[in-house]
Protein backbone atom coordinates (compact mmCIF):
# COMPACT_ATOMS: atom_id res chain seq x y z
CA UNK A 1 0.00 0.00 0.00
CA UNK A 2 1.27 3.06 -0.96
CA UNK A 3 1.98 6.14 1.46
CA UNK A 4 0.78 9.16 0.84
CA UNK A 5 3.30 11.97 0.74
CA UNK A 6 1.38 14.63 2.75
CA UNK A 7 -2.83 14.53 3.54
CA UNK A 8 -5.21 15.75 5.56
CA UNK A 9 -8.26 14.50 6.62
CA UNK A 10 -11.31 16.01 9.35
CA UNK A 11 -14.46 14.72 9.50
CA UNK A 12 -16.74 15.85 12.36
CA UNK A 13 -20.22 14.91 12.48
CA UNK A 14 -21.13 12.13 15.11
CA UNK A 15 -22.78 9.92 13.46
CA UNK A 16 -25.86 7.98 15.11
CA UNK A 17 -27.78 5.22 13.28
CA UNK A 18 -29.92 2.55 13.98
CA UNK A 19 -33.62 2.26 15.86
CA UNK A 20 -34.62 4.40 18.35
CA UNK A 21 -32.27 6.87 17.09
CA UNK A 22 -33.82 9.96 17.47
CA UNK A 23 -34.49 9.31 20.61
CA UNK A 24 -30.96 10.34 21.50
CA UNK A 25 -31.11 13.41 20.52
CA UNK A 26 -32.45 14.75 23.63
CA UNK A 27 -29.37 13.47 25.45
CA UNK A 28 -26.77 14.40 22.82
CA UNK A 29 -28.44 18.12 23.38
CA UNK A 30 -28.17 17.84 27.00
CA UNK A 31 -24.31 17.33 26.26
CA UNK A 32 -24.06 20.70 24.78
CA UNK A 33 -25.46 22.09 27.19
CA UNK A 34 -29.06 22.99 25.46
CA UNK A 35 -32.67 22.37 26.22
CA UNK A 36 -34.73 24.30 23.46
CA UNK A 37 -33.74 23.64 19.44
CA UNK A 38 -35.62 25.40 17.14
CA UNK A 39 -36.56 22.96 14.43
CA UNK A 40 -35.87 23.79 10.42
CA UNK A 41 -37.75 21.04 8.03
CA UNK A 42 -39.54 21.64 4.73
CA UNK A 43 -43.27 21.69 3.90
CA UNK A 44 -42.81 18.23 2.09
CA UNK A 45 -41.58 16.60 5.35
CA UNK A 46 -44.93 17.85 7.20
CA UNK A 47 -46.79 16.50 4.55
CA UNK A 48 -45.57 13.27 5.15
CA UNK A 49 -46.17 13.02 8.67
CA UNK A 50 -42.89 12.92 9.78
CA UNK A 51 -42.89 15.61 11.79
CA UNK A 52 -45.46 14.22 13.89
CA UNK A 53 -43.06 10.90 14.21
CA UNK A 54 -40.68 13.42 15.13
CA UNK A 55 -42.08 15.06 18.21
CA UNK A 56 -43.39 12.01 19.88
CA UNK A 57 -39.06 11.41 20.37
CA UNK A 58 -38.91 13.78 22.78
CA UNK A 59 -41.52 12.83 24.72
CA UNK A 60 -40.16 12.00 28.50
CA UNK A 61 -37.53 14.59 27.86
CA UNK A 62 -36.80 17.91 29.47
CA UNK A 63 -36.38 19.45 25.96
CA UNK A 64 -39.11 22.43 24.85
CA UNK A 65 -39.10 22.63 20.94
CA UNK A 66 -38.33 26.22 20.12
CA UNK A 67 -40.80 26.33 16.87
CA UNK A 68 -40.97 24.24 13.66
CA UNK A 69 -40.31 26.06 10.84
CA UNK A 70 -41.73 24.81 8.03
CA UNK A 71 -41.35 26.94 5.20
CA UNK A 72 -38.52 25.45 3.27
CA UNK A 73 -39.33 24.29 -0.20
CA UNK A 74 -36.63 23.57 -2.97
CA UNK A 75 -34.92 26.80 -2.70
CA UNK A 76 -32.30 28.23 0.53
CA UNK A 77 -32.43 31.84 0.07
CA UNK A 78 -31.36 34.53 2.79
CA UNK A 79 -34.62 36.09 3.32
CA UNK A 80 -36.12 32.91 4.66
CA UNK A 81 -33.05 32.29 6.70
CA UNK A 82 -33.54 35.63 8.45
CA UNK A 83 -37.05 34.62 9.39
CA UNK A 84 -35.40 31.73 10.99
CA UNK A 85 -33.24 33.99 12.93
CA UNK A 86 -35.42 35.61 14.10
CA UNK A 87 -37.69 33.01 15.06
CA UNK A 88 -34.97 31.63 17.22
CA UNK A 89 -33.76 35.02 18.56
CA UNK A 90 -37.68 35.89 20.28
CA UNK A 91 -38.35 31.83 21.23
CA UNK A 92 -34.72 32.13 23.07
CA UNK A 93 -33.24 28.83 21.46
CA UNK A 94 -30.23 27.48 22.06
CA UNK A 95 -29.71 24.92 18.85
CA UNK A 96 -30.75 23.95 15.73
CA UNK A 97 -32.10 20.75 14.34
CA UNK A 98 -32.52 20.42 10.83
CA UNK A 99 -35.49 17.85 9.85
CA UNK A 100 -34.37 16.73 5.90
CA UNK A 101 -31.90 17.27 3.32
CA UNK A 102 -30.66 19.44 1.35
CA UNK A 103 -31.92 22.98 1.10
CA UNK A 104 -33.45 22.62 4.55
CA UNK A 105 -29.52 21.82 5.84
CA UNK A 106 -28.45 24.59 4.24
CA UNK A 107 -30.98 26.71 5.56
CA UNK A 108 -30.20 25.30 8.90
CA UNK A 109 -26.35 26.27 8.81
CA UNK A 110 -27.24 29.38 7.13
CA UNK A 111 -29.36 30.28 10.48
CA UNK A 112 -26.72 28.49 12.75
CA UNK A 113 -23.89 31.16 11.20
CA UNK A 114 -26.68 34.14 11.43
CA UNK A 115 -27.65 33.45 14.99
CA UNK A 116 -24.11 32.95 16.30
CA UNK A 117 -22.22 35.21 14.56
CA UNK A 118 -24.90 37.77 15.58
CA UNK A 119 -25.17 39.35 11.80
CA UNK A 120 -28.03 39.81 9.35
CA UNK A 121 -26.63 38.63 6.06
CA UNK A 122 -23.75 36.55 4.75
CA UNK A 123 -22.57 39.08 2.39
CA UNK A 124 -19.00 39.37 4.14
CA UNK A 125 -18.52 35.47 3.96
CA UNK A 126 -19.23 35.80 0.01
CA UNK A 127 -16.74 37.92 -0.53
CA UNK A 128 -13.80 35.20 1.37
CA UNK A 129 -14.49 36.26 5.22
CA UNK A 130 -14.29 33.14 7.02
CA UNK A 131 -16.37 31.93 10.17
CA UNK A 132 -13.94 31.47 12.65
CA UNK A 133 -15.95 30.83 15.91
CA UNK A 134 -17.85 27.40 16.94
CA UNK A 135 -21.59 27.51 15.93
CA UNK A 136 -24.73 26.48 17.86
CA UNK A 137 -25.07 22.71 17.78
CA UNK A 138 -26.85 21.34 14.88
CA UNK A 139 -27.76 18.47 14.45
CA UNK A 140 -29.36 16.94 11.41
CA UNK A 141 -31.90 14.31 10.81
CA UNK A 142 -31.80 13.10 6.98
CA UNK A 143 -35.29 12.58 5.39
CA UNK A 144 -36.44 11.78 2.12
CA UNK A 145 -34.13 13.47 -0.89
CA UNK A 146 -30.87 14.63 -0.56
CA UNK A 147 -28.27 16.71 -2.25
CA UNK A 148 -25.39 14.94 -0.83
CA UNK A 149 -23.66 17.94 0.96
CA UNK A 150 -25.57 17.71 4.23
CA UNK A 151 -22.78 16.22 6.50
CA UNK A 152 -19.93 18.56 4.85
CA UNK A 153 -18.79 21.83 5.05
CA UNK A 154 -20.32 23.63 2.69
CA UNK A 155 -23.54 25.46 2.95
CA UNK A 156 -25.24 26.86 -0.29
CA UNK A 157 -27.64 30.01 0.45
CA UNK A 158 -28.67 32.38 -2.79
CA UNK A 159 -26.61 29.67 -5.53
CA UNK A 160 -23.91 30.83 -3.73
CA UNK A 161 -21.33 28.59 -1.73
CA UNK A 162 -19.31 28.99 1.45
CA UNK A 163 -17.18 26.77 2.77
CA UNK A 164 -16.06 26.49 6.57
CA UNK A 165 -14.42 23.59 8.97
CA UNK A 166 -17.02 25.54 11.43
CA UNK A 167 -20.08 24.51 9.37
CA UNK A 168 -19.64 20.50 9.81
CA UNK A 169 -23.08 19.43 11.24
CA UNK A 170 -22.17 18.34 15.82
CA UNK A 171 -24.35 14.96 15.21
CA UNK A 172 -26.16 13.47 12.29
CA UNK A 173 -29.08 11.10 13.32
CA UNK A 174 -29.95 8.38 11.20
CA UNK A 175 -33.27 6.80 12.17
CA UNK A 176 -35.79 3.77 10.24
CA UNK A 177 -38.91 6.46 10.87
CA UNK A 178 -37.51 9.31 9.01
CA UNK A 179 -35.64 7.87 6.01
CA UNK A 180 -38.04 6.07 3.94
CA UNK A 181 -38.31 7.68 0.44
CA UNK A 182 -41.14 9.03 -0.71
CA UNK A 183 -40.75 8.12 -4.50
CA UNK A 184 -38.09 6.35 -6.18
CA UNK A 185 -37.31 9.46 -8.31
CA UNK A 186 -36.25 10.71 -5.13
CA UNK A 187 -33.87 7.24 -3.85
CA UNK A 188 -32.10 7.04 -7.08
CA UNK A 189 -31.45 10.71 -7.13
CA UNK A 190 -29.88 10.54 -3.84
CA UNK A 191 -27.88 7.49 -4.77
CA UNK A 192 -26.39 8.45 -8.02
CA UNK A 193 -25.38 11.70 -5.59
CA UNK A 194 -23.34 9.45 -2.90
CA UNK A 195 -21.79 7.28 -5.92
CA UNK A 196 -20.75 10.29 -7.86
CA UNK A 197 -19.19 11.33 -4.26
CA UNK A 198 -17.53 8.29 -3.34
CA UNK A 199 -16.17 7.64 -6.74
CA UNK A 200 -14.89 10.75 -6.85
CA UNK A 201 -12.98 10.62 -3.16
CA UNK A 202 -11.62 7.16 -4.74
CA UNK A 203 -10.62 8.28 -8.40
CA UNK A 204 -9.09 11.09 -7.27
CA UNK A 205 -5.20 10.83 -7.90
CA UNK A 206 -4.54 12.66 -4.29
CA UNK A 207 -6.72 10.47 -2.29
CA UNK A 208 -5.67 8.95 0.82
CA UNK A 209 -5.75 6.18 2.98
CA UNK A 210 -8.79 7.85 5.40
CA UNK A 211 -10.91 9.18 2.38
CA UNK A 212 -10.35 5.89 1.04
CA UNK A 213 -11.90 4.24 4.29
CA UNK A 214 -14.99 5.94 4.66
CA UNK A 215 -15.88 5.71 0.74
CA UNK A 216 -15.34 2.34 0.42
CA UNK A 217 -18.39 1.39 2.92
CA UNK A 218 -20.21 4.20 0.75
CA UNK A 219 -19.53 2.21 -2.60
CA UNK A 220 -20.35 -1.19 -1.04
CA UNK A 221 -23.55 0.10 0.78
CA UNK A 222 -24.38 1.60 -2.86
CA UNK A 223 -23.70 -0.83 -4.41
CA UNK A 224 -25.81 -3.92 -2.45
CA UNK A 225 -28.73 -1.44 -1.63
CA UNK A 226 -29.24 1.05 -4.47
CA UNK A 227 -31.24 -1.25 -7.01
CA UNK A 228 -33.54 -2.78 -3.77
CA UNK A 229 -33.67 0.89 -2.48
CA UNK A 230 -35.09 2.37 -6.38
CA UNK A 231 -37.66 -0.60 -6.46
CA UNK A 232 -38.94 -0.57 -3.04
CA UNK A 233 -38.05 2.85 -1.42
CA UNK A 234 -39.97 2.03 1.54
CA UNK A 235 -37.80 -0.71 2.22
CA UNK A 236 -36.03 0.27 5.49
CA UNK A 237 -33.04 -1.65 5.24
CA UNK A 238 -32.06 -0.07 2.27
CA UNK A 239 -33.00 3.43 3.16
CA UNK A 240 -31.12 3.08 6.18
CA UNK A 241 -28.21 1.78 4.02
CA UNK A 242 -28.54 4.19 1.33
CA UNK A 243 -28.28 7.25 4.08
CA UNK A 244 -25.45 5.92 5.59
CA UNK A 245 -23.69 5.77 2.12
CA UNK A 246 -24.98 9.34 1.56
CA UNK A 247 -23.30 10.49 4.38
CA UNK A 248 -20.12 8.79 4.03
CA UNK A 249 -19.46 9.87 0.57
CA UNK A 250 -19.94 13.46 1.51
CA UNK A 251 -17.68 13.12 4.43
CA UNK A 252 -15.00 11.39 2.18
CA UNK A 253 -15.92 14.20 -0.56
CA UNK A 254 -15.38 17.20 1.95
CA UNK A 255 -11.99 16.31 1.97
CA UNK A 256 -11.32 15.76 -1.22
CA UNK A 257 -10.96 17.42 -4.52
CA UNK A 258 -14.13 17.41 -6.30
CA UNK A 259 -14.75 15.22 -9.47
CA UNK A 260 -15.42 16.54 -13.09
CA UNK A 261 -18.68 15.24 -12.76
CA UNK A 262 -19.68 16.84 -9.33
CA UNK A 263 -18.11 20.43 -10.97
CA UNK A 264 -20.25 19.97 -14.33
CA UNK A 265 -23.32 19.13 -12.55
CA UNK A 266 -22.96 21.89 -10.35
CA UNK A 267 -22.35 24.54 -12.81
CA UNK A 268 -25.31 23.05 -14.85
CA UNK A 269 -27.38 23.01 -11.78
CA UNK A 270 -26.71 26.67 -10.63
CA UNK A 271 -27.29 27.64 -14.28
CA UNK A 272 -30.82 25.92 -14.95
CA UNK A 273 -32.37 25.45 -11.27
CA UNK A 274 -32.51 21.67 -11.58
CA UNK A 275 -31.63 19.21 -9.26
CA UNK A 276 -28.08 17.92 -9.22
CA UNK A 277 -28.98 14.40 -9.17
CA UNK A 278 -30.62 14.63 -12.63
CA UNK A 279 -26.99 15.75 -14.10
CA UNK A 280 -24.95 13.16 -12.08
CA UNK A 281 -27.22 10.36 -13.37
CA UNK A 282 -26.26 11.91 -17.25
CA UNK A 283 -22.82 13.03 -16.23
CA UNK A 284 -21.09 10.23 -14.42
CA UNK A 285 -21.54 7.65 -17.19
CA UNK A 286 -20.24 9.69 -19.53
CA UNK A 287 -17.11 10.77 -17.35
CA UNK A 288 -16.37 6.70 -17.14
CA UNK A 289 -16.60 5.91 -20.77
CA UNK A 290 -13.77 8.44 -21.30
CA UNK A 291 -11.72 7.45 -18.62
CA UNK A 292 -12.02 3.76 -19.92
CA UNK A 293 -11.05 5.48 -23.43
CA UNK A 294 -7.90 7.20 -22.04
CA UNK A 295 -7.01 3.99 -19.98
CA UNK A 296 -7.25 6.51 -16.83
CA UNK A 297 -4.88 4.51 -14.25
CA UNK A 298 -7.44 4.80 -10.53
CA UNK A 299 -6.94 3.11 -7.60
CA UNK A 300 -8.22 -0.81 -7.70
CA UNK A 301 -10.51 0.03 -4.46
CA UNK A 302 -12.96 1.05 -6.39
CA UNK A 303 -13.77 -2.45 -7.33
CA UNK A 304 -13.10 -3.75 -4.25
CA UNK A 305 -15.72 -1.31 -3.06
CA UNK A 306 -18.61 -2.11 -5.80
CA UNK A 307 -17.81 -5.93 -6.10
CA UNK A 308 -16.47 -7.60 -2.56
CA UNK A 309 -13.57 -9.36 -1.69
CA UNK A 310 -14.45 -12.87 -3.58
CA UNK A 311 -14.80 -11.41 -7.13
CA UNK A 312 -11.79 -8.88 -6.20
CA UNK A 313 -9.22 -12.10 -5.64
CA UNK A 314 -10.70 -13.59 -8.69
CA UNK A 315 -9.59 -10.85 -11.34
CA UNK A 316 -5.91 -10.66 -12.41
CA UNK A 317 -4.14 -7.05 -10.54
CA UNK A 318 -4.12 -5.05 -13.87
CA UNK A 319 -7.29 -5.82 -14.80
CA UNK A 320 -8.85 -4.40 -11.66
CA UNK A 321 -9.54 -0.79 -12.25
CA UNK A 322 -10.96 -1.33 -15.79
CA UNK A 323 -13.03 -3.79 -14.31
CA UNK A 324 -14.05 -1.10 -11.28
CA UNK A 325 -14.92 1.19 -13.54
CA UNK A 326 -17.35 -1.35 -15.43
CA UNK A 327 -18.93 -2.36 -12.39
CA UNK A 328 -19.65 1.62 -11.30
CA UNK A 329 -21.25 2.06 -15.23
CA UNK A 330 -23.31 -1.19 -14.51
CA UNK A 331 -24.29 0.34 -11.12
CA UNK A 332 -25.57 3.58 -12.65
CA UNK A 333 -27.40 2.04 -15.40
CA UNK A 334 -29.03 -0.39 -12.98
CA UNK A 335 -31.55 2.63 -12.15
CA UNK A 336 -32.72 2.62 -15.70
CA UNK A 337 -35.68 4.55 -16.85
CA UNK A 338 -35.64 6.55 -13.53
CA UNK A 339 -33.94 9.85 -14.19
CA UNK A 340 -33.01 11.62 -18.06
CA UNK A 341 -30.32 10.14 -19.61
CA UNK A 342 -29.12 12.92 -21.45
CA UNK A 343 -28.54 16.36 -21.39
CA UNK A 344 -30.64 16.82 -24.75
CA UNK A 345 -33.60 15.19 -22.99
CA UNK A 346 -33.70 18.18 -20.16
CA UNK A 347 -33.64 20.29 -23.16
CA UNK A 348 -30.13 21.82 -21.94
CA UNK A 349 -29.37 24.19 -25.30
CA UNK A 350 -25.78 22.43 -26.77
CA UNK A 351 -24.11 26.15 -27.01
CA UNK A 352 -23.88 26.52 -23.20
CA UNK A 353 -22.22 23.93 -22.46
CA UNK A 354 -19.01 25.65 -23.35
CA UNK A 355 -19.68 27.83 -20.54
CA UNK A 356 -20.41 25.44 -18.21
CA UNK A 357 -17.27 23.69 -19.37
CA UNK A 358 -14.93 26.72 -19.18
CA UNK A 359 -16.32 27.47 -15.76
CA UNK A 360 -15.70 24.16 -14.40
CA UNK A 361 -12.57 23.99 -15.76
CA UNK A 362 -11.54 26.96 -13.86
CA UNK A 363 -12.60 25.63 -10.71
CA UNK A 364 -11.24 22.62 -11.03
CA UNK A 365 -7.26 24.27 -10.45
CA UNK A 366 -5.80 22.59 -13.86
CA UNK A 367 -6.45 19.39 -13.21
CA UNK A 368 -9.09 18.97 -15.95
CA UNK A 369 -8.53 21.40 -19.07
CA UNK A 370 -11.69 23.07 -21.03
CA UNK A 371 -11.61 20.22 -23.63
CA UNK A 372 -11.46 17.46 -21.24
CA UNK A 373 -15.07 18.72 -19.75
CA UNK A 374 -16.31 19.74 -23.14
CA UNK A 375 -15.85 15.87 -24.31
CA UNK A 376 -17.84 15.11 -21.39
CA UNK A 377 -20.35 17.03 -21.89
CA UNK A 378 -21.03 16.72 -25.41
CA UNK A 379 -21.47 12.92 -24.65
CA UNK A 380 -23.60 13.44 -22.02
CA UNK A 381 -25.23 15.56 -24.45
CA UNK A 382 -26.20 12.58 -26.92
CA UNK A 383 -26.28 10.30 -23.94
CA UNK A 384 -24.32 7.82 -26.04
CA UNK A 385 -22.33 6.35 -22.82
CA UNK A 386 -25.87 5.31 -20.95
CA UNK B 1 -43.11 37.75 10.75
CA UNK B 2 -45.53 36.31 12.67
CA UNK B 3 -43.79 33.56 15.08
CA UNK B 4 -47.49 32.29 16.41
CA UNK B 5 -47.58 30.48 13.48
CA UNK B 6 -44.89 28.33 14.65
CA UNK B 7 -45.83 27.32 18.39
CA UNK B 8 -43.41 26.34 20.61
CA UNK B 9 -43.87 22.33 21.60
CA UNK B 10 -43.49 21.22 24.95
CA UNK B 11 -43.29 17.24 24.32
CA UNK B 12 -45.77 14.96 25.85
CA UNK B 13 -45.41 11.99 28.35
CA UNK B 14 -45.43 8.33 27.63
CA UNK B 15 -47.93 7.31 30.52
CA UNK B 16 -48.13 3.42 29.60
CA UNK B 17 -44.47 2.46 28.91
CA UNK B 18 -43.45 5.09 32.43
CA UNK B 19 -45.59 2.26 33.77
CA UNK B 20 -44.37 -0.67 32.66
CA UNK B 21 -40.92 0.29 32.97
CA UNK B 22 -41.28 1.17 36.69
CA UNK B 23 -43.07 -2.37 37.18
CA UNK B 24 -40.76 -3.91 35.21
CA UNK B 25 -37.72 -2.15 37.43
CA UNK B 26 -40.09 -3.12 40.29
CA UNK B 27 -40.34 -6.16 39.65
CA UNK B 28 -36.98 -7.05 38.78
CA UNK B 29 -34.99 -5.83 41.49
CA UNK B 30 -36.92 -7.59 44.15
CA UNK B 31 -36.03 -10.98 41.98
CA UNK B 32 -32.49 -10.08 42.11
CA UNK B 33 -32.42 -9.70 45.65
CA UNK B 34 -34.64 -12.89 45.82
CA UNK B 35 -31.97 -14.72 44.04
CA UNK B 36 -29.58 -13.44 45.79
CA UNK B 37 -30.65 -15.53 49.57
CA UNK B 38 -31.36 -18.81 46.64
CA UNK B 39 -28.95 -19.67 43.97
CA UNK B 40 -25.26 -20.19 45.06
CA UNK B 41 -24.04 -18.61 41.56
CA UNK B 42 -25.26 -15.26 42.81
CA UNK B 43 -24.27 -15.33 45.84
CA UNK B 44 -20.66 -15.85 44.80
CA UNK B 45 -21.18 -12.93 42.38
CA UNK B 46 -22.26 -10.97 45.56
CA UNK B 47 -19.58 -11.68 47.89
CA UNK B 48 -17.22 -9.82 45.17
CA UNK B 49 -18.95 -6.83 45.88
CA UNK B 50 -17.67 -4.87 48.62
CA UNK B 51 -19.83 -3.79 51.89
CA UNK B 52 -21.55 -0.44 51.58
CA UNK B 53 -21.74 -0.71 47.48
CA UNK B 54 -24.69 0.76 46.45
CA UNK B 55 -25.87 0.48 42.64
CA UNK B 56 -28.54 2.56 40.46
CA UNK B 57 -30.50 1.77 37.57
CA UNK B 58 -32.40 5.30 35.97
CA UNK B 59 -33.55 5.93 33.11
CA UNK B 60 -32.38 9.74 32.04
CA UNK B 61 -33.11 12.57 32.06
CA UNK B 62 -33.63 12.08 36.16
CA UNK B 63 -35.40 15.24 36.17
CA UNK B 64 -38.72 13.84 33.73
CA UNK B 65 -39.17 10.80 36.21
CA UNK B 66 -39.44 12.33 39.63
CA UNK B 67 -40.80 10.31 41.88
CA UNK B 68 -44.41 8.80 42.02
CA UNK B 69 -46.85 11.60 44.40
CA UNK B 70 -47.25 9.13 46.87
CA UNK B 71 -44.04 8.79 48.10
CA UNK B 72 -44.01 11.67 49.40
CA UNK B 73 -46.80 11.24 51.86
CA UNK B 74 -44.95 7.96 53.28
CA UNK B 75 -43.14 7.89 56.13
CA UNK B 76 -39.27 7.25 55.04
CA UNK B 77 -38.81 3.74 55.78
CA UNK B 78 -41.35 2.66 53.28
CA UNK B 79 -39.72 3.83 50.65
CA UNK B 80 -36.43 2.80 51.18
CA UNK B 81 -38.08 -0.81 51.69
CA UNK B 82 -39.11 -0.72 48.34
CA UNK B 83 -42.12 -2.35 49.42
CA UNK B 84 -43.88 -0.68 46.68
CA UNK B 85 -43.99 1.63 43.34
CA UNK B 86 -42.24 4.78 43.60
CA UNK B 87 -40.50 5.46 40.40
CA UNK B 88 -38.29 5.15 37.43
CA UNK B 89 -35.30 4.05 39.38
CA UNK B 90 -34.04 1.15 41.15
CA UNK B 91 -31.41 1.11 44.22
CA UNK B 92 -29.97 -2.00 45.15
CA UNK B 93 -26.73 -2.12 48.01
CA UNK B 94 -25.41 -4.38 50.20
CA UNK B 95 -25.03 -3.76 53.72
CA UNK B 96 -22.46 -3.66 56.54
CA UNK B 97 -23.94 -7.59 56.94
CA UNK B 98 -23.54 -8.38 53.01
CA UNK B 99 -26.93 -8.86 52.76
CA UNK B 100 -27.62 -7.44 48.87
CA UNK B 101 -31.25 -5.37 49.34
CA UNK B 102 -33.78 -3.19 47.31
CA UNK B 103 -33.63 -0.35 48.50
CA UNK B 104 -36.61 1.70 46.58
CA UNK B 105 -36.74 4.27 43.76
CA UNK B 106 -35.47 7.17 46.42
CA UNK B 107 -31.58 8.01 45.84
CA UNK B 108 -31.62 10.89 48.38
CA UNK B 109 -29.32 10.26 51.17
CA UNK B 110 -27.33 7.18 49.39
CA UNK B 111 -23.95 7.15 47.97
CA UNK B 112 -23.99 5.72 45.03
CA UNK B 113 -21.18 3.76 43.62
CA UNK B 114 -22.34 2.31 40.08
CA UNK B 115 -24.68 3.85 38.20
CA UNK B 116 -26.30 2.54 35.13
CA UNK B 117 -28.34 5.12 33.44
CA UNK B 118 -30.58 4.53 29.98
CA UNK B 119 -30.53 7.27 27.50
CA UNK B 120 -34.12 7.17 27.49
CA UNK B 121 -37.54 5.89 27.86
CA UNK B 122 -37.73 4.09 25.12
CA UNK B 123 -33.98 2.77 25.46
CA UNK B 124 -35.60 1.11 28.55
CA UNK B 125 -38.15 -0.27 27.19
CA UNK B 126 -36.01 -1.53 23.87
CA UNK B 127 -33.99 -3.86 26.88
CA UNK B 128 -37.26 -4.21 28.93
CA UNK B 129 -39.44 -5.61 26.65
CA UNK B 130 -36.82 -8.14 25.59
CA UNK B 131 -35.87 -6.73 22.00
CA UNK B 132 -32.42 -6.31 22.64
CA UNK B 133 -30.77 -8.47 25.40
CA UNK B 134 -28.30 -6.39 28.13
CA UNK B 135 -25.19 -7.02 26.72
CA UNK B 136 -26.57 -5.43 23.20
CA UNK B 137 -28.38 -2.40 24.98
CA UNK B 138 -24.64 -1.36 26.41
CA UNK B 139 -23.49 -2.35 22.67
CA UNK B 140 -26.29 -0.13 21.31
CA UNK B 141 -25.24 2.42 23.88
CA UNK B 142 -29.03 2.24 25.38
CA UNK B 143 -27.50 2.88 28.65
CA UNK B 144 -24.19 4.43 30.50
CA UNK B 145 -22.13 3.12 33.20
CA UNK B 146 -20.39 5.66 35.54
CA UNK B 147 -18.68 4.25 38.84
CA UNK B 148 -16.80 0.94 39.19
CA UNK B 149 -16.88 -1.13 35.77
CA UNK B 150 -15.34 -3.91 37.40
CA UNK B 151 -18.46 -4.03 39.49
CA UNK B 152 -20.68 -3.72 37.02
CA UNK B 153 -19.70 -6.72 34.86
CA UNK B 154 -20.51 -8.97 38.12
CA UNK B 155 -24.09 -6.67 38.27
CA UNK B 156 -24.84 -7.68 34.49
CA UNK B 157 -23.88 -11.75 35.56
CA UNK B 158 -26.70 -11.09 38.13
CA UNK B 159 -29.26 -9.56 36.14
CA UNK B 160 -28.56 -12.24 33.55
CA UNK B 161 -29.23 -15.46 35.86
CA UNK B 162 -31.99 -13.86 37.31
CA UNK B 163 -33.34 -13.57 33.91
CA UNK B 164 -33.00 -17.34 33.73
CA UNK B 165 -34.92 -18.23 36.78
CA UNK B 166 -37.42 -15.37 36.51
CA UNK B 167 -38.18 -15.75 32.13
CA UNK B 168 -39.52 -19.15 30.20
CA UNK B 169 -36.37 -20.13 28.18
CA UNK B 170 -37.99 -18.69 25.10
CA UNK B 171 -38.03 -14.93 26.47
CA UNK B 172 -34.62 -15.37 28.99
CA UNK B 173 -32.72 -16.31 25.71
CA UNK B 174 -33.48 -13.15 24.13
CA UNK B 175 -32.29 -11.40 27.23
CA UNK B 176 -29.14 -12.98 28.24
CA UNK B 177 -25.71 -13.22 26.66
CA UNK B 178 -25.81 -17.06 26.54
CA UNK B 179 -28.30 -19.67 27.61
CA UNK B 180 -26.90 -21.77 30.50
CA UNK B 181 -26.19 -25.41 29.15
CA UNK B 182 -27.99 -28.35 31.02
CA UNK B 183 -24.20 -29.26 32.03
CA UNK B 184 -23.99 -25.71 33.38
CA UNK B 185 -26.97 -25.11 35.02
CA UNK B 186 -29.19 -28.59 35.82
CA UNK B 187 -32.54 -28.80 35.37
CA UNK B 188 -33.84 -29.56 38.98
CA UNK B 189 -31.92 -26.45 40.37
CA UNK B 190 -33.16 -24.18 37.85
CA UNK B 191 -37.10 -24.91 38.37
CA UNK B 192 -36.54 -24.85 42.27
CA UNK B 193 -34.67 -21.70 42.74
CA UNK B 194 -37.35 -20.19 39.68
CA UNK B 195 -40.05 -21.43 42.25
CA UNK B 196 -38.11 -19.88 45.31
CA UNK B 197 -37.48 -16.88 43.66
CA UNK B 198 -41.03 -16.11 42.77
CA UNK B 199 -42.00 -17.08 46.18
CA UNK B 200 -39.10 -14.43 47.43
CA UNK B 201 -40.16 -11.96 45.49
CA UNK B 202 -43.78 -11.51 46.91
CA UNK B 203 -43.34 -12.74 50.76
CA UNK B 204 -40.18 -11.07 52.04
Amino acid sequence: MLIPDYYQFLIHPKIISGKCSLENIPSELNGYDAQKPLVITGKNIMERGLVKKFIKAFYDSTVTLGGIFDEVRDYAGISLARDAAFLYKERGCDSIIALGNGTVVDLAKAVNVLVSEKIDNLSAYHEGASISRQLKPLIIVPACRSNGMEATNVMTIDNRRITADFLYPDVIVIDPRMTPGCCPECVAESGVIALTHAFAALTDEAHNPMTAAVAHPALSYLSEYLPKGVTRPKNKDASIALANASVLAASAYSNTRPGMADLLAEELSIITGISVGKYMRILLPSLIADMQKKKIKISDELFLSLVGMEAYAATPVQERPQKGLDAAMKLINSLKGLLPKSLEQLKIQKYKLAEVARVAAERSAERFTDADCRTVLEQAWEGSAV
Amino acid sequence: MNINKYPEIQPGKKLIKRIYVAVFMWFFARAIQAAAKVDEEVKKEVETIPANFTLRLIVNPEKAFPLFFYAKMLPRFIVDKGILLYGLQMIMGKDKKGKFRYQGSDPRGKKINLSMAFTSLEAAMMVFTFRESLCTGYAHSRFVVEGDLPFAQSIMRIMDLTAVFLLPKIVAKLVVKRYPKWSEMSPLRKYLNRVLVYLRMFTV
